[in-house]
This record gives C-alpha cells, structure tokens and sequence, in this order.
C-alpha cells in the first residue's frame, strides 16, 4: 500500500537547515494499522503530512499503491489525495459555518458526484456513527467527542483506503478516547489501512504494529502480533 | 459555482456584520459613483434621438457655432453654420438627401403670452417647413408644421413642445388652435410635439416651441436675417437616401459651397477669393443630437469617469486588504479544505463567489447612490436646466453596466486573496491553527497598501489642483466692480415696444431707477459684462488699406448708456467719457478700451481717431472720444 524509500524533509531556518525527517524507509501493507509514536518534536506530523501529501518539501521515493508520489505535481497529488485518503486531525477541524452533514459532504462535494449519491453517502454515515439527531447542528454545539466523531465520519465517507489519524484523541479523555480507538479498529476490520500518531500507549494497543521516531530517524518498528524488532540507529 | 458555495459564502458575511458592513457601504459607493456616472454617459453620449431611423440622419457642419455669423470662420475654413440662402444652394446641390430641414443655430428667448395672462420667457426655434417631416416626427395633438407653413405668405404658426404645453399652459387641450401673442405678435398655435421630442440635438434647454424660417421677418421686420444671404445662422440636418457615400457627398457639397461664396463679394472682396478654395464642410451623423450638450459635458464626464474608476480602485484595494488581513482565519479553513481533497480551483471559486457576492450586494446598495448621485450631477452642472432632456432613471442598460461593474469589482478584490490562499500550502496552514501564528502582514498586503495610498494621493493632487483653479476663477479680477451691482434683463420688443418708442422707454427706465431710495448708479447696455455674448465686427481704420480675410480685424462691442461705465466702476483712463451731449443726431463717438487702443493704434494717441466697420468708405464713421481700462 505505502512504500517510503529515503524519505527526507528539513526546514530552513534563517541559514540553519533543520533536519526533521531522515532517510526514512517504511513499508505498510494494505489493511495494516499502524501507530507513529515518538517524543515531541520527532517528526510524526511531519511523516503524516508526507503521507497525506499535503506536503511538497521532501526528498526521497513515496510509493501510494502503484503510484510514484515523488514523480507527481501538486495537482496530481491532490487528486491521488482526494480518491485515496482521509485524514482525521488532532483538533477536528470542522468548518464552524458549515452544519454536521454539510461537513461530512465537504469531501465528497470535491469529487464531482451527483447530488442524490452524495445525499446517500453522507446519510448512510451519519446512522452509521449514530449522529444523525445531530446532523442540522454546527459544530460549537457539539461536544469535543462528537466533533471528533464528525471529524472521523468526514475522513471515511468517501470510503478511503488510507485513513491518517495525527493525535485523534489527544483533546479527549479516556472514555471517549476508547470509543474512537474501537471506531478505528471496526475500520480498519472493514479493510481501511489506518495510520496514527499518538502519545498513548493504550490507544497504541489497538494497532497491529508500531513505528517510533527519534529526532527524525526511524528507530523502532514492532509487530504487535509477531516479536519485535530493533532498527539500528546510525 | 455551486448553490452551496454562495449559501456559504453569505453565511461568512453574516458571521463578520463588521467588516460585511464596512465592505458593503465602500463598494456601494464605488460601484455607485461609477453607475451614476454611466447613468449619465448613457443618458448624453450613448443616447440616439428619439426619432424615426436617426441612423440615416445627418448633419451637414461638425461644430456647433451659435448664433449668427458673418464672413469667413476661422483659419481652418470649416464651416458649420450657413445663411437661408446658402442652405437652400446646398440642398439644391446634393439630392442624395432625401429631405434637408434648416434649424437655427442659436435658439431665442421669447416673450409668450396667452390672453391677459402675464407674459412668459419661453425657447423658440426657427425650423425649415421640413423639419418635422425629416425627422419623422408626427403631432402628439394637431398637427405639426408643413412645407406650407413655411412659405412668405404663410399663415403665422407654432409648434408646442409637449413638456411646454404640459409646464406653461397647463396641459389645456384648447391651445391647439388658438391664438398665442410671441413677441406681441399673434401666432396660431397648430400642435403639439410628441412626448419625449426635444428637437433634433440635446441641450439643456430645449426649444419650448418651433416656429417655421418664413416667421423670422414677421417677428424680427427690420432686423430680420432672413433673406441676408450674408449672415449665417442656420444648420441643415437630413436625412439620406440608404446607400450614399458620405465622403463623396462631402465633397461636392464642399465644391458647391466654394461656387456659391465665390459669386459673394463679401467673400471674394479685399483678397478674400484667396481663401475660398480651403473652405468646406463635413458631414456628420446627426442622430446623436450631437450637440453643445455632448460636447460640453463629454470633457467634464471623462474626468468624472475617470476620477470614480480611481476612487473604485481604491474601494477595491481597501477591501482586498481587509480580506487578507481576515486572511489568517481564513487560511486554516482554506487548509482543511485543500486536506480534505479541494483543488486550487474550488479554493480559488470558492473565495472569488464570496468576494462577487460582496460586491454584488455592494451594487445592489450603489445603485441607490447612483440613483441619487446622477441626479445630483446633473443638478449641479446644469442649474438653470428646465426639462432637461437626460434620462437619469435606471435603465437596463444602467442596471447591467452596475452588475457588470459589480462582477469586476468581485473579482478585482477577490483575486488577491484567491491567488493567496489557493497557493498556501495546506500543511503549513494547517500547523499554524495547533500552534501560535507569526502574523505578521504579507507582502501583498504591503503592496496594497502602497497602491492604495498612491491612488489616494494622486486624487488628492488632483482634487486640490482642481480647488486652486476654481479659487482662482473666482476671484479672478475682471477689471469691473460687481460688489451690490445687480443685472437686470428688459425685452422690450417682447413687450410690443416698436423701435421708435424705445429711446423714450430707456430714459424712463434709467430715471425712475435712479429715483428709488438706495440706488446710487444705473447703466444700460446691449450685453451686460461677464454675460460671455456680445457682437463682433472687423474693424477698419480710416487711411488705412482695408483689411484681408485672414487679418486679425476683429473687435467685439456693446451698445450703452452714457453711465454704464461709471455704473461697473470702469475708469477713463484718456479723453473723456460719453456725456448727455452724444445723441443720435450729434457726431458718432465711440469709447475704445487700451488693449483696443494699443492693437489698432500702437505708439499713438487713439484719441481722436476714426475707424469704420464693413466698407474702406465707411472707415470715418466713428471718433474714438475716449480710452476706457481694459475689462474681461
Ligand atoms: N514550518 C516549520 N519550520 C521550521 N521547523 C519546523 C516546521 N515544522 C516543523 N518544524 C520542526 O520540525 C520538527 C518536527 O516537528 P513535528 O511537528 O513533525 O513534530 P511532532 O513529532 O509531530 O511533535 P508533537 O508530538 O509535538 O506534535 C520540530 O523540531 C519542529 O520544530
Ligand atoms: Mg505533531
């Protein structure tokens, strides 16, 4: 699904080069989920940002499926974006002047589908995270969770193969925390490929397997299911 | 653009009233500004007349001279304005108009009066029998004037126009065919013009009625231009047969003026055959109504035009800022939009809805202010306007010039933003809502400034410039005293005053004035000073050979009482003044002033010296008694 050959990223900063991504190398199959952990400031939004190719400033090879994302231009990246991905972010980020099923249409109305099958979609979803009460509200009168089921339910209506998650839950206590991880794992079983940062060891539990990052060097990937295995810092 | 882009889109605006508000009030008088100004470029320049196929008409001269000329015009020998007789040549010689009607050029003001009511001030116009039929207008009442009409013998009639029947005789039907007294002599009123005719150029006073050529000796006798070949005061406008050459008509009309000037000896004399070959005419559409209107408010419109595009373009930059300034709101919502799968397209309409439906809003409240504004415009540059014939209600035409205005506008401001926002990468924008966001002002939004500043700064120039040259218009010295001087207009001849009662008439006039408590001078003349008319001859000095056609012989003058001068505060500067002793029968003097005296008679004392008009034999026919200062 993912292949990530030397993946670099840096940040200039006056004349200092920052370097916040190195040589990364990382497979991820398809149906995989994987956590991205690491301490602040490893690089783990930075990675994420490269997968959802929201960013342009690296180097390296990223293979999404059978396509070259290294080879494509901004244009073709957010169509490979738009038919692939989903993102889920850390503060929902929901449009504040847009109601609950108008936010969760946002990204199938990116995708020139008729109207009625949008309608569908959108009201398929809305029962399935059981929010449809809650459909003609606007986000400030939601509770931080909902706004997060929201936020979840608008990254899979358009069914995406890859699902990114950067800190889901961070804003949330446990409980709800839970019920989004169960939500994560009821996708993933449905064949979503899931890809998330977290600090929480917990929520990391709900995974198959975990990458963890060390100023910007891959140092750690565990199979959560087989042994793990040591990858040599240099 | 999608429905859910705009319900968005006003969803934003009605989140922010402030600036909404603030964005809505700039652009309505941007966009108004400018539609006022089209309502009246559309409703002047861009009108056609309101008569039949004004395609096909024509008007024979380019330029609109007023009044009455004599001799040659000018250097470039173009004339515009002919004599009865000259116009009945012409017509004669170009058959490709299928009629040629004759107007006068300067209209009058006459003295109009209906039974015992009081007499009143109204617009007349000398038209050709023809001039009804060539424009293809019919009577709105009656019947308008014939060939028939204008013939020696001829009945006199008139022709109302509709606003003077509606405005000065209150719209009473029995006017047509009764008797109406213009300039105390009877006229038969026979109709009444169609609504909305206003004659066939637009000014700002239309002719309250028309009368035909053959009227002119009636009302005029022994002044009467008439039959003067020599003076000109008439243009022809016709109306051609479908497929005639112009240029070629041009030029046999030209050739057939030359011929008819050259069998004139107030053309050929004193050198004047040398000059004849370079005169001519040009044709010109006349469906325009192409006249002193257009051509006046034309200069003043294009600056207005070009002053409230500025002031657009500066509505426009202040908004554009404002939005980007908005821009750090708006920049995380535009990165989750672009994370969620919008390409720079939907970014780009999305913002570009937003910012036309701004200024479509912003329109909609201009054309109130243009409403408003064209009419105080045109208030403010035509005071003395009665009936006016500019349309200054929104049209469909106003109405699309302000959507379109609108629409430009949107996009002018939104591009900024668009372009901005469009090129942001999401990534970035999205990191900048987690976290502290430096903001500091974008490149553009210092450029916008800049512009924004400049243009202001160049109205400003203008606007101050503008102020200096009026404040010194007005306190121009004109070399006369006007503090508690009063003007006071007397049409005797429209009261019934012959000729040979007005002496008598002035002296009463002068005396009982003189007599009121508080009056301390009174004077008369012909033209009262600062009136901007007055009449002009060459002037011949006496032993001297007469002057050629190109010469700068001419001088203008007025006719005045013997305390005009001291009545305007005008010093004699050498000889003497008029004085009760220069009657009619007493030898003719005239009082010249110094730049007259220091022309014709440099290095000397003019004093004492002769000079005539028309004739080298009339060169003694006035004694220059006196120098006056030179006044304006
Ligand atoms: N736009 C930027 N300019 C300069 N440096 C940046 C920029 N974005 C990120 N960095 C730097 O890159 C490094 C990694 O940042 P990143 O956001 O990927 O960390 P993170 O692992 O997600 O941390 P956290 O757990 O706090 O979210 C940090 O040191 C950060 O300062
Ligand atoms: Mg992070």
């Amino acid at each position: 699904m993912i292949e990530l050959k030397n993946i670099e990223r840096s940040y200039k900063t006056g004349y200092t080069e920052t370097w916040v991504l190195r040589r990364i190398g990382l497979t991820i199959k398809e149906g995989e989920f994987v956590t991205v952990m690491g301490p602040s400031g490893a690089g783990k939004s930075s990675l994420l940002n490269v997968l959802a190719l929201l960013d342009d400033g690296w180097l390296g090879e990223y293979w999404l499926g059978e396509k070259p994302a290294h080879k494509l231009n901004r244009k073709q990246r957010a169509d490979l974006a738009r038919q692939r991905i989903g993102m889920v972010f850390q503060s929902y980020h929901l449009l504040d002047d847009l109601t609950v099923a108008e936010n969760i249409d946002l990204p199938l109305s990116y995708k020139s589908l008729p109207a009625k099958d949008r309608q569908g979609m959108v009201a398929d979803i809305l029962d399935r995270f059981k929010i449809v009460a809650k459909k003609d509200l606007f986000p400030s009168q939601l509770s931080g969770g909902q706004q997060q089921l929201v936020g979840i339910a608008r990254a899979v209506v358009h069914a995406p193969a890859l699902l990114l998650a950067d800190e889901p839950t961070g804003n949330l206590h446990s409980t709800q925390a839970r019920e989004i991880m169960e939500l994560f794992c009821e996708l993933n079983r449905q064949g979503t490929t899931i890809v998330q940062v977290t600090h929480s060891l917990e929520n990391a539990r709900y995974g198959s397997r975990i990458v963890e990052l060390h100023d910007g060097w891959l140092t750690r990937d565990e199979n959560l299911h087989a042994h793990s295995t040591e990858v040599g810092a240099k | 653009m999608t429905l859910q882009d705009i319900r968005y889109a006003l969803r934003q605006l009605r989140k922010s009233p402030g600036f909404t508000l603030t964005a809505v009030i700039t652009l309505a008088l941007g966009i108004g500004a400018n539609t006022a100004i089209f309502t009246l470029v559309h409703g002047i320049l861009l009108r056609s007349l309101p008569v039949a196929d004004p395609s096909q008409l024509y008007r024979i001269g380019d330029t609109d001279d007023c009044c009455v000329n004599g001799g040659f015009v000018g250097q470039n020998g173009d004339f515009d304005i002919f004599s009865y007789d000259l116009y009945l040549h012409l017509k004669n010689a170009a058959p490709e108009f299928e009629q040629l009607a004759a107007v006068q050029a300067g209209q009058n003001t006459f003295s109009v009066r209906r039974g015992e009511a009081l007499s009143k001030s109204l617009r007349s116009e000398y038209v050709s029998g023809n001039f009804f039929s060539t424009l293809g207008i019919g009577p709105y009442a009656g019947r308008v004037l014939g060939e028939s009409d204008d013939a020696p013998a001829a009945a006199p009639v008139t022709v109302l126009s509709y606003s003077a029947w509606q405005h000065e005789f209150a719209a009473d039907p029995a006017i047509v065919g009764a008797t109406i007294s213009i300039q105390a002599r009877p006229f038969t009123v026979i109709g009444i013009a169609p609504p909305g005719f206003f004659g066939d150029r637009v000014t700002d006073r239309p002719p309250d009625f028309w009368m035909p050529l053959s009227s002119e000796p009636y009302v005029n006798g022994d002044s009467a231009i008439l039959h003067h070949a020599d003076s000109n005061w008439l243009y022809p406008i016709g109306r051609v047969r479908p497929g005639t050459n112009i240029a070629a008509l041009q030029t046999r009309l030209s050739a057939a003026l030359r011929q008819w000037l050259s069998t004139r000896p107030m053309y050929t004399d004193n050198g004047g055959s040398a000059v004849i070959p370079k005169q001519h005419v040009v044709i010109v559409p006349g469906g325009g109504g192409i006249q002193n209107l257009q051509q006046e408010a034309g200069q003043g419109l294009k600056m207005l035009m070009i002053l409230s595009t500025v002031v657009l373009l500066i509505a426009c930059a202040n908004i554009a800022n404002l939005l980007l300034a908005r821009g750090t709101a708006r920049r995380a919502d535009i990165a989750v939009r672009m994370a969620l799968g919008a390409g720079r397209r939907i970014v780009i309409r999305q913002i570009i809805t937003e910012s036309v439906l701004l200024s479509c809003i912003g329109g909609l409240a201009g054309l109130a202010v243009a409403y408003g504004g064209s009419r105080t415009i045109l208030a403010l540059a035509f005071p003395d306007a009665r009936n006016l014939p500019v349309d200054a209600s929104p049209s469909l035409a106003v109405l699309g010039f302000a959507f379109l205005a609108s629409l430009v506008t949107g996009v002018l401001f939104g591009i900024a933003p668009a372009w901005m926002a469009s090129h942001a990468q999401p990534a970035e924008a999205l990191r900048g809502v987690n976290r502290s966001t430096r903001d500091r002002s974008s490149l553009p939004q210092k450029a916008l400034v800049v512009f924004q500043a400049a243009l202001s700064l160049v109205l400003l120039a203008g606007a101050i410039l503008m102020t200096k040259s009026l404040g010194k218009l007005e306190h121009q010295d004109f070399g006369i005293a006007t503090t508690n001087r009063y003007v006071l207009h007397f049409d005797p001849a429209g009261a019934g005053y012959t000729i040979d009662r007005v002496p008598a008439l002035y002296r009463e006039i002068e005396d009982r004035f003189s007599a009121l408590p508080g009056v301390s001078s009174v004077g008369m003349a012909l033209y009262s000073p600062l009136e901007g008319d007055n009449w002009g001859e060459c002037v011949i000095q006496q032993g001297y050979p007469a002057p050629g056609p190109d010469s700068k012989c001419g001088s203008t003058w007025d006719r005045v009482s013997t305390h005009f001068l001291d009545a305007i505060g005008v010093p004699i500067v050498r000889g003497r003044g008029f004085t009760e002793q220069d009657t009619q029968t007493a030898p003719q003097v005239v009082l010249v002033n110094e730049t007259f005296a220091k022309k014709f008679f440099p290095n000397q004392d003019a004093v004492g010296k002769h000079f005539g008009i028309d004739e080298t034999k009339y060169s003694g026919s006035f004694e220059i008694a006196g120098v006056f200062s030179t006044l304006k």
